[in-house]
């Protein structure tokens, strides 16, 4: 079996058939990004469902020799969303729940696939995350938009490990180097933000 | 005997650091030396890099106004040049063990060492902007708002702040400045129940608004809150926060325009020179837990009390006790040690090992020869 085909398969096996794309159509909806370019159609789009399930797939990746892009909502100006032709398209937008809400705290954890837009809503009334991203949290700290609200994040890396930094982590600090890094250094899964409480 | 070079431009340090990596010799990063006690020690023979003749000031009026500040500049000689133009750089640690305000550009941005007024300006990685760093292997590399290459990996500026040099030598950084307020004054209120100043803590820090510090303090059985307000209007906020005080239970509320004296004792618990510090990022609801384990371990406390922050000065026997006791998912660090203690004491946390694998990936890109301050930081690297 050949590489594309066989990782297809393993993709379908942790995402469930339903939540990965072939049809040529389907993928026509994946191949531009936020300025309309159009981009290589990719090999097949990968709806994952978990920060497990983007292991396994980033796992079967690598296992396969296979290329893959990450996107949320695919708004990015800057060509970063764009898939490549024969590789994988990993899309956050069905990892959209959060994780944790820790008022006292002024901290809350997102999914990445979570609209920057619904943020506010999310936190409502008593606290807010100003954040001016039309796509989604994972978007905005790929791209940098997130500031000093990022505080924490789940990274998971090209070998499909999963690597936790929270605000209290020691070491480097990586959730704030992570900022701009647009998809190169991993997949962020979920992410940890200071919110601001509201008078 | 311990070698030592004074580099004066940014070729010369990467020049050195080449050196060294071609021997595979260690090399100390020191600027001050005010926290060369900080991290795990580098071997004795280590060459000692020392950055004193990097030291420059050069103020941006722009929008915002910035700084480029050379590595080994006094932060106190460069704070003197900001003041004269009404500004100053918001990161406001303790400068020294006793009176000597020696620590340098370089040494605090590569411990990420921090004072109060990080709970209204951000730590900081918040006031970095870009700097310029030499590697082991003779680079020299840059970052920052004058730097037009995109970018698409970490944010070099905030990766090196706090690796304790052990990425390669901080040369020089771009800041934030912000204005230097005319007045500050501030807001007390006090208890001997760990609990409740945890408890009035989380209160004030959501009831309190536009609050340039807001600190802890343990000392002795008993403790208090500090709210500090900043510019004109500083004396009127203060004494609004008294009610806000008093309704969260915390007794002896008052107010009082700053002499500068209380706010330096916070600064000045935050270092000893004849017992142990240790720094413990909680949540911020966790400080009662933290205030309750310092207090049954006769520990003093100065603190961020709503950012989790507290820096536990104790008797290096009790530091495995407190931190055992820690609650889950709290990070705690070993600072300063007393001479007799150093080498015998893990400083750091043990990470995860996903997480350290990361780490020495990371140290290995930027530092193949490990020459870097080795051993000094996190899981040995």
């Amino acid at each position: 079996m050949e590489a594309g085909a066989d990782l297809i398969e393993r993709v379908r096996l942790v995402c469930g058939s339903g939540h990965v794309l072939t049809d040529p159509v389907a993928l026509l909806t994946y191949r531009s990004d936020g300025v309309r370019r159009d981009g290589p159609l990719p090999l097949a789009v990968a709806l994952p469902g978990d920060a497990a399930e983007v292991g396994a797939v980033v796992s079967a990746c690598a296992d396969n020799d296979v290329p893959w892009v990450v996107r949320g909502a695919g708004t990015s100006r800057d060509g970063s969303a764009l898939p490549t032709a024969g590789g994988l398209l990993i899309a956050l937008t069905r990892m959209r729940r959060v994780l944790s809400l820790a008022l006292a705290d002024d901290e809350v954890t997102l999914e990445a696939g979570v609209p920057a837009a619904t943020l506010a809503r999310s936190l409502a009334p008593t606290h807010t995350v100003e954040v001016d991203y039309p796509g989604t949290v994972g978007g905005a700290a790929a791209a940098g938009r997130l500031g000093r609200h990022l505080v924490g994040l789940d990274l998971v890396q090209a070998d499909g490990a999963l690597v936790s930094f929270t605000p209290r982590s020691g070491g480097y600090d990586l959730a704030a180097a992570f900022g701009g890094s647009h998809g190169t250094r991993g997949i962020a899964v979920s992410l940890t933000l200071r919110a601001v409480s509201l008078p | 005997m311990t070698d030592s070079v004074t580099p004066h431009s940014a070729s010369e340090a990467a020049a050195v650091l080449a050196g060294a990596a071609a021997q595979r010799r260690p090399v100390r990063i020191a600027g001050g030396g005010t926290k060369l006690g900080w991290g795990n020690p580098v071997q004795s023979d280590a060459l000692r890099l020392r950055t004193e003749n990097l030291s420059r000031v050069q103020i941006q009026t722009t929008t915002p106004p910035t700084a480029t500040l050379g590595a080994g500049t006094p932060i106190a000689h460069a704070q003197v040049q900001f003041a004269r133009v009404g500004m100053m750089l918001a990161i406001d640690p303790q400068l020294g063990l006793g009176l000597s305000p020696a620590a340098t550009v370089g040494g605090v941005f590569a411990t990420a060492d921090s004072g109060p007024l990080s709970h209204g300006y951000g730590p900081p990685r918040d006031q970095i902007i870009g700097l310029t760093l030499a590697l082991s292997d003779g680079k020299v590399v840059q970052s920052g708002s004058r730097v037009e290459a995109p970018r698409t990996g970490y944010d070099l500026a905030k990766l090196v702040t706090g690796s304790f040099g052990t990425l390669g030598v901080l040369l020089s950084v771009e800041v934030l400045l912000h204005p230097l307020p005319s007045l500050t004054a501030t807001a007390f209120g006090s208890s001997d129940d760990p609990d409740l100043l945890g408890r009035a803590a989380v209160e004030l820090a959501h009831s309190l608004r536009g609050m340039q510090a807001f600190d802890v303090a343990w000392r002795a059985g008993y403790g208090g809150l500090l709210a500090q307000f900043a510019g004109p209007e500083a004396q009127a906020q203060a004494q609004a926060a008294v009610a806000a005080i008093t309704a969260s239970g915390l007794g002896d509320a008052e107010s009082r325009t700053d002499d500068g004296s209380t706010w330096a004792g916070q600064r000045a618990g935050q270092r000893s020179a004849d017992r142990a510090v240790l720094r413990v990022h909680a949540r911020r609801s966790q400080l009662g837990t933290v205030l309750r384990l310092a207090a049954e371990a006769e520990a003093d406390v100065v603190g961020r009390a709503a950012l989790g922050v507290s820096y536990i000065t104790l008797n290096v026997n009790r530091i495995a006790r407190v931190r055992a006791g820690l609650p889950a998912g709290t990070a705690a660090v070993v600072l300063d040690l007393p001479q007799s203690a150093r080498g015998a004491v893990e400083s750091w946390d043990t990470p995860d090992a996903p997480g350290l694998r990361l780490m020495q990936d990371i140290k290995q890109n930027f530092d193949p020869a490990g020459v870097c301050n080795p051993g000094v930081f996190v899981g040995r690297i």
